[in-house]
């Protein structure tokens, strides 16, 4: 655990959702396109509520096994490792599923039991069923996005969650994100989130992502490192989103006329 | 063309070479090559599906929309021509967001917003100022600030639509396409019935054909692709009014224009023949409208032709290629584990028999892995429009070659690999007729499937909601639990009565909501460049492609069924 708290500035109520969500036991989903702050904020509430956290990036490879854990072979014999999943379940960490729609669907069918009043997992290799400590919590996010990847969550296993919705941060508090991050000056800060809110309205006219505020937090690092403006929101911000030649020009005239 | 033609052409271009062209030597800068960037611009500052189109002279907003010249040179530099552009883009756009037709009122907020515009809007109009004094021509402010565009109206009822549209003439093809000099505004006509139904053919005894203003007299067209001989005509006069019919055409001459949102709906017709009606999602109401669109299925048998034959002769090495991709992807996924006999070990089950051997069970022997072929459960429904558009060209392709070959493509490929689809087209004229051809059924013979594709030919407007929502009741009867529509399609939803703009891409948005509901999966290839600014509204940013040529097209398609299983 990062011994620096994580910053993570509350839009709705979203800490005490979490924390009466620790206290009765039940587990989290949480929705909203890339780099709209669901990582920073379990990261955030692990370290207000003093708990291990284990983070999984899923993708369209991971499966049951990945989770749960396996059988190797060590010298003549065979040894059980836990997976992240039994691992948190054991020790009573907060386990953070990250883009779960994208994992193989016996992820989906492993986590049942964990996600009802049995809080057990069942470890088959092992015949094994363990139930989970106190303090295990399994938060997990996906982005629901029209027409994002070719994966979505069953409506069956979002039923499973205590749901919140992330979305960008409004303007006010996108800038004191980048201020607070980076220590870039308020008005660089604002400039920032004007590109990022103008950039975010091309979501569905011709843009296939749009930019989080973790971009634009990298372009005010580079700013404060004395990049200059238009060379760090290039490289931060405008290449990372597109390869496309005319987008980049007309990401490019925005930045000339906002820079 | 005669004699007395080519002579007549000649003095003509003669003297028409020598008019003056303003602003001689400098470098132009066209909008054709600006307008991607500048699309994109507008939509980034005014959060709307704001479109750019080429004006008759120096253009202004146009409802929701910017018309910008189609070309600029009176400045010594291309960079300074481009900065014109965007300033152009920047303003209308800052219009556009505060709903003012105020210049000093949008100059202020673009200066107090954008503070380097005020020296770029210094600058560009000191430098017209000047390139307009050295040609000795009068400086009009509207190159710098656009004029106020009327909205286009509709001359005339569309409420009995059906019955005004000339008959089509489906028995010829496009052979030539030209670009038209664009128009701010265009007036739709309607054709008088009784003078196209009076007209006798009478002979022309002027040696030199002209063009003409359209009057509202209909004549019949001598069937010949002469556009390129008249072209010089065709740019003299004024294109501002149209015509809606359904032919199809020997030439196309293409003109782009704001779309015209005043077209009417059409009445409800009374009921005639086999059809299944399909609601309509109406984006302004934010409601269906039930039963609104008439969908006509039709079963396709046409006769033999070798249009399939030859179309697998021409493409045999882009076949072999697609089935080596086919190939791979079957069987990548074909992998079986955990059997008594296989190529290889599977480790995870060779894991298994050492532990039972250690624990002193009896280990299993089914520690093998093998490629075995598996039947995928998976369903395809391959729908193509047919609209008249696809008669046009792209990157020197006819589109509706380029959609049947590549299905005669696909289809051999899928047909081999056991792939269960259906392959289906489908045009409109108004929403009481959406016709849905159905040209090789899921359970039908492949063969019928390619003579019927072989055979088809554009007509009609493209309606494309009705037919996603026919193609999902199809869909829906399939028992495989992946299922796909594969939409093929050239252009923007219109039709000939009201379906044009977001009107139509939002029915199209609300058809595929459906199918998501009914847990069938969609996507679409489109055959034109400009579809990356409208698809992405309707099919969303990751399920789509833009392709151009049947190449390009069935490898997209083969990488996409390996996302597919």
């Amino acid at each position: 655990m990062s011994n620096k708290e994580p910053l993570y500035i509350q839009i709705n109520g979203e800490t005490e959702v979490f924390r009466h969500a620790f206290k009765t036991k039940l587990p989290i989903l949480l929705k909203g396109p890339t780099g709209t702050g669901k990582s920073r904020f379990v990261e955030h509430m692990a370290y207000k509520l003093g708990k291990p956290l284990i983070t999984v990036a899923c993708h369209e490879e991971t499966s049951a096994t990945d989770l749960i854990g396996r059988y190797i072979i060590e010298g003549a014999e065979t040894k059980w490792v836990d997976g992240p999943m039994s691992r948190a379940v054991r020790e009573g960490a907060i386990l953070y599923l990250d883009e779960i729609a994208e994992a193989r669907p016996d992820i989906i069918v492993a986590i049942h039991s964990l996600t009802d009043h049995r809080r057990k997992l069942y470890i088959d290799k092992l015949g094994v069923e363990i139930s989970a400590a106190d303090d295990f919590m399994l938060v997990a996010s996906y982005n629901p996005g029209y027409q994002k990847g070719f994966k979505e969550l069953k409506p069956s296993t979002r039923q499973r969650f205590v749901s919140m919705a992330f979305d960008y941060p409004e303007k006010d508090v996108e800038r004191a994100i980048l201020k607070h991050e980076t220590d870039v000056d308020d008005k660089t800060a604002k400039q920032l989130v004007e590109l990022g809110s103008k950039i975010r309205n091309l979501g569905e006219l011709g843009l296939a992502e749009t930019v989080s505020t973790r971009l634009l937090v990298d372009a005010a690092k580079l700013i404060q490192s004395g990049l200059s403006q238009r060379a760090s929101v290039r490289t931060a911000v405008l290449e990372p989103l597109s390869d496309d030649a005319d987008t980049q020009q007309a990401l490019g005239d925005l930045t000339t006329l906002m820079f | 063309m005669d004699i007395y033609e080519r002579v007549y052409q000649r003095i003509y271009q003669f003297y028409t070479s020598r008019k003056r062209e303003d602003f001689k030597g400098n470098p132009a800068v066209l909008l054709e090559d600006v307008q991607p960037r500048l699309t994109l611009l507008t939509r980034a500052l005014t959060g709307q599906a704001t479109d750019i189109y080429p004006a008759e002279k120096y253009g202004g907003i146009k409802g929701e929309h910017i018309l910008l010249p189609v070309k600029i040179n009176m400045f010594e530099s291309l960079e300074t021509g481009i900065k014109f552009f965007i300033f152009r883009t920047v303003f209308h756009a800052t219009e556009l967001l505060y709903g003012k037709n105020d210049r000093d009122f949008t100059l202020q907020i673009l200066f107090e917003q954008f503070p380097s515009t005020e020296l770029i809007h210094t600058d560009l109009l000191k430098q017209m100022e000047d390139a307009f004094v050295k040609e000795e021509l009068e400086f009009e402010r509207e190159w710098l600030y656009g004029g106020h565009i009327e909205a286009d109206f509709v001359d005339g009822e569309l409420a009995q639509a059906d019955d005004n549209v000339p008959q089509a003439n489906n028995s010829v093809e496009a052979e030539t396409e030209i670009e038209a000099k664009p128009v701010d505004s265009i007036e739709t006509l309607m054709v008088d019935k009784k003078q196209q139904e009076d007209y006798v053919i009478t002979h022309n005894f002027e040696k030199v054909e002209t063009a003409e203003e359209f009057s509202g007299i209909w004549r019949d067209f001598d069937g010949d692709d002469s556009l390129e001989h008249h072209q010089d005509a065709l740019d003299e006069i004024n294109m501002r009014q149209t015509v809606r019919v359904d032919d199809m055409v020997h030439s196309i001459y293409k003109a782009q224009f704001a779309s015209n949102l005043t077209v009417g709906e059409s009445e409800q017709l009374k009921e005639s023949g086999h059809f299944i009606s399909y609601p309509e999602w109406s984006y302004h109401a934010k409601a269906y409208k039930p039963d609104y669109c008439r969908v006509y299925p039709l079963l396709y048998m046409a006769l033999p032709n070798d249009y399939g034959k030859r179309t697998l002769a021409d493409n045999n090495a882009l076949l072999t290629s697609l089935k080596r991709t086919f190939s791979r992807y079957n069987n990548q996924l074909s992998k079986v584990n955990r059997l008594s006999q296989g190529e290889d070990f599977d480790l995870d089950a060779v894991i298994d028999h050492k532990i039972e051997v250690l624990a002193g069970q009896t280990p299993t022997d089914k520690i093998y892995v093998t490629k075995q072929k598996k039947k995928k459960q998976l369903s395809l429904l391959f729908l193509m429009d047919l609209s008249l558009s696809s008669d046009g060209y792209t990157a020197g392709n006819r589109i509706i070659d380029i959609e049947k070959q590549v299905a005669i493509l696909l289809g051999e490929v899928w047909e081999e690999y056991e792939v269960d689809f259906q392959v289906d087209g489908y045009f409109s004229k108004t929403r009481n007729f959406c016709t849905y051809i159905t040209l090789k059924q899921f359970d039908d013979s492949w063969e019928h499937g390619k003579r019927n594709i072989g055979a088809i030919t554009p007509q009609g407007y493209t309606r494309i909601g009705p037919a996603i929502r026919h193609a999902g009741e199809l869909l829906k009867k399939r028992r495989n639990q992946n299922r796909w529509v594969i939409l093929l399609s050239d252009g923007k939803p219109n039709d000939y009565d009201r379906y044009e703009g977001q009107y139509g891409i939002r029915d199209v948005k609300k058809a595929l909501l459906e199918l998501k509901k009914d847990h069938i999966q969609s996507y679409a290839f489109a055959i034109e460049k400009q579809a990356q600014f409208y698809l992405p509204q309707m099919f969303g940013n990751d399920h789509f492609s833009i392709l151009s040529s049947p190449t390009e097209l069935a490898k997209a398609m083969a990488h996409l069924y390996g996302r597919m299983i």
